[in-house]
């Protein structure tokens, strides 16, 4: 079973050195994003209030994803909608492999949002007294 | 919930055209759309040139850039997508379809099936995917999208 692993309140963009704040600890798992023999490792937060997996945009660019569609509606919390480009790509973390996944793009992160798309297929555990997580 | 005029500003402040003035701009790549209403952003879209513009909406031209090679040859996939009959199309009502050269070569009603089974058969190749329909779309519940 992968993990556990630790709650973090902050990680680190191994790139950009770029720090990311969650505020309260926070299931939150580097992933290793790939296309086309190219990759990026970027901290992730299992967000279950999202319903499909979210990436940086500048993440789709510089890895040279291939998108597949340029419209999706994206409706946010406060009942904004935004269209947004999705596209495909490997993504791996906690020893886990989704190979040609469709993720869209937000320009307004530098965080991964790992959605319903990938946490419904797997058996998440939230330990909050232990801070740690496992996803199996 | 888009208004009935059409106006498009460019830039910074000259003076609002029409929209049918933006098939222009977009010969030299992408042009990116925001859609406003009452100065609110509603909604933004990609353009290229030879694309039809909606035929209502407030817009404005933010930027042009030349496209990538991948972008440009997604947006040709999308091109064929169109020449598809709607009676065609009819037959996947409800279902993700992936096109590619105008034929649909898949379909499934589950999106994540359908794309790893497209790339993991056809290789790292264009291609244009839609739900027959209805409109693709995805949630964010949790209030920290900016």
């Amino acid at each position: 079973m992968p993990g556990p692993f630790p709650y973090q309140s902050t990680a680190t963009v191994p790139t950009s050195r770029a720090e990311i704040k969650f505020g309260r600890p926070a299931p939150v798992c580097d992933v290793t994003i790939s296309s086309r023999g190219n990759l990026e490792v970027i901290p992730a937060l299992l967000d279950s209030g999202a319903s499909r997996t979210f990436i940086p945009h500048r993440i789709a660019v510089s890895l040279n994803l291939r998108m597949i569609r340029d419209d999706v509606k994206i409706t946010v919390a406060d009942g904004r909608s935004v269209l947004r480009p999705l596209f495909v790509a490997d993504l791996t973390f906690a020893g886990l492999s989704f190979r040609n996944h469709p993720v869209v793009s937000i320009a307004e992160r530098e965080s991964i949002l790992i959605g319903r798309d990938i946490l419904n297929l797997k058996l998440t555990t939230l330990d909050g007294p232990q801070l740690q997580f496992s996803i199996e | 919930m888009i208004p009935s005029l059409v106006y498009i500003k460019t830039g910074g402040s000259p003076p609002p055209q029409k929209i049918s003035d933006l098939t222009h701009a977009g010969s030299a790549g992408i042009v990116n759309v925001h859609f406003v209403d009452s100065g609110r952003a509603i909604s933004s879209r990609s353009f290229i040139g030879g694309d039809r513009m909606p035929s209502s909406g407030f817009a404005f031209i933010t930027s042009t850039y030349n496209p990538s090679p991948s972008e440009i040859e997604f947006e040709e996939q999308k091109r064929e997508f169109k020449k598809i009959l709607p009676l065609i199309l009819e037959q996947y009502r409800g279902l993700y379809i992936a096109v590619r050269k105008g034929e649909i070569v898949d379909s499934d009603a589950d999106l994540d099936m359908l794309t790893n089974r497209f790339f993991t058969g056809h290789g790292d190749v264009p291609v244009y995917v839609t739900k027959v329909g209805e409109e693709m779309e995805e949630v964010i519940d949790t209030p920290f999208f900016g």
